[in-house]
């Protein structure tokens, strides 16, 4: 009996899921959000039965005996405790601050798997994960709220520099090294990792640079403000962060300035520093190694790489099923290996699906940076997008041996206080962009009714600002990014 | 113009330009990379669950075998033939039980699967725990708790070569490999001492503990032994390379014994052979001619003929094996060079690599890839995966094979081979030799080899043996090559 409701459980999750990722990506059809409501719906109730159902496999294998050190009452509790988050973040909190519901349950799905796998790997890590993250919910509605209010954030670009390098120097003087790399702070009662936080003030600082011009003195500022970051990283010998701001930063010169040269400079100039690190640092020679051939030192430096792919295949399509696989065998297989325990014991079609879920949750992020209009709002929103699509690339091209492997955590799914907290922050931040951006298609969708109607535009993006903008005064009239938008507001106007 | 009409223009122009604002974002190509990027992951993950990760799970690093054993039956091992060599028994109460039908004779090539495995039972652990059921009766067993059956190996082995092997070495320590040349395809592999593997869980502290009695070592790939004369087949190749084949007119007065350096050696029991050419010099196995031509051999050269031989190289095969070692060099002492030229020496031989080196010889030169298994099958026995025979290197060119087979060829029909020159149902070649092991040299401890080939009408099969301490045995190699023959070709 408990098979077939073990086997019923574990085909239903991947169906539950699939479906799931496959209204997530209908429901970023251009639609009415009224008319998206039963999407929503539908989405809210596929995280509650996958996570029930998840849960219910966890209490039978519990029941039976086949989990040591966890008591029934110990699942019963922390089920509760998920659920009750759950509800209130996908349930309720909609209803007090002002969000978009399809990012909102896409983060929770996301956060649910991570419930669900930090739970089957080890209960405590289970229950310390929910905790964080409560804690973390906290910052997300503290920013959602205050995001809308704080209208000077564009103008701070050498605090989130100054800031962003600080905290850098900080780890590489004060953190021991672990794993060959510098990466975390103790300070007593928790450890925290700076690195998840500077590359959401890297992506600010680069927006704030951008707001002011997209000249190619800016450009030029900005790229020695990149090379400090990433060499203090490099030091550090935290490559996959350096890598990701690396990235983002070339991704995020293109879109502010539209020129594709820039984009072709920096490829050619990271390929440089590829082959350079390549042959200057023996840690980035053993990485690449590995990653070509896992197989020849399998006892030692290929053994997590190895181990994660023996977990993934022998999970196989289907997987074995939560508790019947042994994750356990790999390496930090609850921080950058998580996806290998996904995949071995919910299957490689649960996988596809996840990979299919990031996609969409980082097209629904470059989905409103499209709708801002304001390039410090518009390129921030880009930023942080391009950081969370690079991080996910980066941990399961390197489980799965695509990419070598960087030790980058799977947002809200890898256990790690400072990765949930700072994951959380990013989707606040994107939240409150995502309100700036319902703002301004508004405002673009009422200057193109009136030059319609009237024949010719009464108002244009200046009356607008003083009418919304509690902070009008603060845009001067020679402001030149504002010149800017209206130009490229005309260009698309005038269709007639 | 109406309200209404207006209205529904608005509306449409604004859709319009919604639409004409995404697309032509940069932001949109953006995403459209990041698209392609992740289609890249999954395509990769595809590609890995598709066509690698069976042979990748196989790896003995993979510690998931007890998870598999929950929800399948092990698999069985069957000869070429068809005949169980090892099964799952499947008790009333459900528990499996392992039985090996034919007891001791296959212990090493087979092994076992208790106890950490041994053999094929460890080395194709996943193929064994792996069910190619359809997916229907996979979900089907899920939800009705029973088990499925595991796919099937088919190995290359045939009953009766590795019987004839076995019954032929009986009791005494040794080992054989018997090998069809035209396809590496391992017909036999017997090592002794061994045991029933059926009672391997009774007797493992025992087996553990006696540290005298190496059962678990499989002596026919992974012990190195003191060649004797079997390596004058290297010296020979040598001096037929070294003389770019015009080796036709050598010849050599053998009168029993050679002094060098204070030490007096020679032919066996100092017989002198008299006068000999190239051919009846290897036929008779005439160490005071072989000793000769190694002085005349350039060693720079033979050491680097003998690593293209496959000494002092992992051996690219998926069975386990060691190394053979060559380490003549130059500068060596004459005596050195004398005594390594016929088989003496630091040279040490394993089994398998002077039955790859035969094959070859065997095959015009060219080495076949040995292995044990031909296919894996599901339990219906529809076939899963073929592994075809491939080719491992050319070893020698097709006139040095040639050569090498007519002095095989003479050492059975003139030489020490002779009694099996009878030419009924196959023609046999090979060299024989003895090797006296140093650290036994009081206590006249002698190993006896025996590396040659029988064919007909096309059939090749190549058998290495090797018999330790011969005088107790009252057998050699020659004796279990000769069983081997016969029982293969009759």
């Amino acid at each position: 009996m408990t098979n077939i409701v073990l086997a019923g459980a574990k085909y239903l999750i991947i169906l539950f899921f699939a479906v799931f990722t496959y209204i997530s990506f209908t429901a970023q059809r251009d639609r009415p959000e009224e008319k998206k409501k039963s999407t929503y719906r539908l989405q809210r109730v596929m995280v509650f039965f996958i996570h029930a159902l998840a849960f219910l496999s966890i209490f039978i294998n519990v029941a039976v005996g086949r989990v040591a050190d966890v008591s029934i009452l110990n699942v019963v509790v922390l089920y509760f405790g998920q659920l009750l988050y759950l509800i209130f973040v996908m349930c309720i909190l909609p209803l007090i601050v002002h969000l978009s519901p399809g990012l909102n349950n896409c983060m929770c799905m996301l956060m649910t798997v991570g419930f669900i796998i930090q739970t089957r790997l080890s209960f405590s890590t289970g229950l310390k994960h929910l905790l964080f993250t409560v804690f973390s919910t906290v910052i997300y509605i503290i920013f959602t709220l205050l995001c809308k209010k704080v209208r000077f954030l564009y103008r701070l670009t050498w605090l989130y520099f100054v800031i962003g390098m600080a905290l850098l120097i900080a780890v590489f003087i004060f953190a021991r090294v672990s794993r060959g790399a510098k990466v975390s702070i103790d300070l007593g009662f928790v450890s925290i990792q700076p690195f998840e936080f500077v590359k959401i003030l890297f992506v600010m600082f680069i927006a704030a640079a951008f707001n002011k011009a997209n000249s190619f003195k800016t450009v030029f500022i900005t790229a020695l403000g990149a090379i400090a970051h990433v060499a203090v990283l490099v030091l550090c010998s935290e490559l996959g962060t350096a890598l990701i701001l690396a990235v983002v930063y070339a991704l995020m010169v293109y879109v502010a300035t539209k020129k594709f040269r820039y984009l072709l400079i920096s490829i050619a100039a990271f390929a440089i520093a590829c082959i350079a690190a390549y042959m200057l640092f023996s840690h980035v020679q053993v990485r690449v190694d590995v990653w070509l051939n896992p197989w020849a030192d399998i006892d030692n430096k290929g053994y997590q790489i190895t181990q994660s792919l023996f977990a993934i295949g022998t999970g196989g399509w289907l997987g074995s099923g939560l508790y019947n696989g042994s994750p356990g065998n790999v390496p930090m297989v609850a921080n950058d290996f998580v996806f290998s325990a996904i995949s071995e014991e919910f299957g490689a079609i649960f996988s596809v699906f996840l990979i299919l879920l990031c996609l969409c949750f980082i097209l629904m992020i470059f989905r409103i940076a499209i709708r801002i209009s304001r390039p410090f709002y518009k390129l921030m929103a880009f930023g942080l997008g391009a950081v969370y699509g690079l991080q996910v690339f980066l941990t399961i091209g390197g489980a799965i041996k695509f990419v070598p492997s960087t030790g980058i955590n799977l947002p809200f799914i890898s256990s790690g206080g400072s990765s949930i907290v700072a994951s959380m922050l990013l989707v606040a931040i994107v939240q409150a962009l995502y309100v700036i951006s319902e703002s301004d298609v508004q405002i673009e969708n009422e200057l193109i009714e009136e030059r319609l109607v009237y024949g010719r535009q009464q108002r244009d993006w200046d009356g607008y600002e003083e009418e919304y903008d509690l902070d009008a005064e603060e845009y001067p009239e020679d402001d030149p990014d504002k010149v800017r938008i209206r130009q490229v507001d005309d260009e698309d106007i005038d269709v007639y | 113009m109406g309200e209404y009409k207006l209205i529904r223009k608005v509306n449409k122009e604004r859709k319009r330009i919604n639409r004409k604002r995404l697309i032509n974002q940069d932001i949109f190509k953006i995403s459209v990379f990041f698209t392609i990027l992740f289609f890249a992951l999954i395509g990769f993950l595809g590609a890995f669950l598709v066509f690698q990760s069976g042979s990748v799970i196989n790896n003995t690093y993979n510690k998931r075998s007890e998870s598999l054993k929950n929800t399948v039956h092990r698999g069985s091992i069957l000869a070429a033939d068809g005949t169980a060599l090892a099964v799952t028994q499947t008790g009333e109460d459900g528990t499996d039980t392992r039985i090996y039908p034919f007891g001791d004779e296959f212990f090493h090539v087979v092994g076992f699967d208790s106890k950490g495995g041994l053999g094929m039972e460890s080395s194709y652990n996943y193929y064994l725990l792996t069910s190619h059921a359809d997916i229907f009766s996979r979900i089907g067993s899920e939800f009705s708790s029973s088990k499925l059956k595991g796919d099937n190996i088919v190995t290359t082995l045939d009953v009766s070569v590795q019987q004839a092997m076995y019954d032929a070495i009986g009791d005494n320590e040794g080992a054989a490999i018997a090998i069809d040349a035209s396809t590496g395809a391992i017909l036999g592999m017997v090592s002794k001492p061994d045991h029933d593997p059926n009672s391997i869980s009774e007797d493992w502290q025992a087996i553990i503990d006696d540290e005298n009695n190496s059962i678990l070592l499989n002596r026919a790939t992974q012990a190195a032994f003191t060649p004797g004369s079997t390596f004058k087949l290297f010296t020979l190749l040598e001096y037929y390379r070294q003389n770019n084949g015009n080796v036709g007119d050598f010849e050599y007065v053998c009168e029993g014994t050679l002094s060098e350096d204070g030490h007096v050696f020679g032919c066996p029991n100092g017989n002198a052979h008299g006068y000999e050419d190239l051919r009846s010099a290897f036929a008779f196995s005439c160490n005071c001619a072989f000793s000769e031509i190694g002085t005349t051999l350039d060693l720079e050269r033979f050491a680097a003929d003998n690593k293209q031989m496959l000494f002092n190289t992992d051996l690219d095969i998926d069975i386990a094996s060691g190394k053979s070692s060559f380490s003549l060099e130059p500068g060596a002492s004459r005596f050195m060079v004398m005594q390594t030229a016929f088989g003496q020496g630091e040279t040490l031989v394993t089994p398998l690599h002077l039955a790859m080196v035969t094959s070859a010889i065997a095959n015009k030169g060219v080495l076949m890839k040995p292995h044990l298994v031909s296919r894996v099958t599901d339990s219906d026995g529809n076939t899963v995966k073929n592994f075809k025979p491939s080719v491992y290197d050319r070893l020698l060119s097709e006139e040095e094979a040639a050569f090498m087979k007519d002095c095989m060829r003479a050492v059975v029909t003139d030489g020490t081979a002779i009694v099996i020159s009878y030419d009924g149902n196959y023609y046999a070649y090979g060299k024989t030799g003895t090797a006296e092991t140093k650290t036994n040299k009081e206590e006249n401890y002698d190993h006896s080899w025996f590396t040659g080939f029988a064919e007909n009408n096309g059939t090749v099969i190549v058998v290495c043996a090797m018999i330790e301490n011969m005088e107790d045995a009252g057998i050699t190699g020659l004796s279990v090559a000769k069983s081997v023959f016969d029982a293969y070709f009759n």
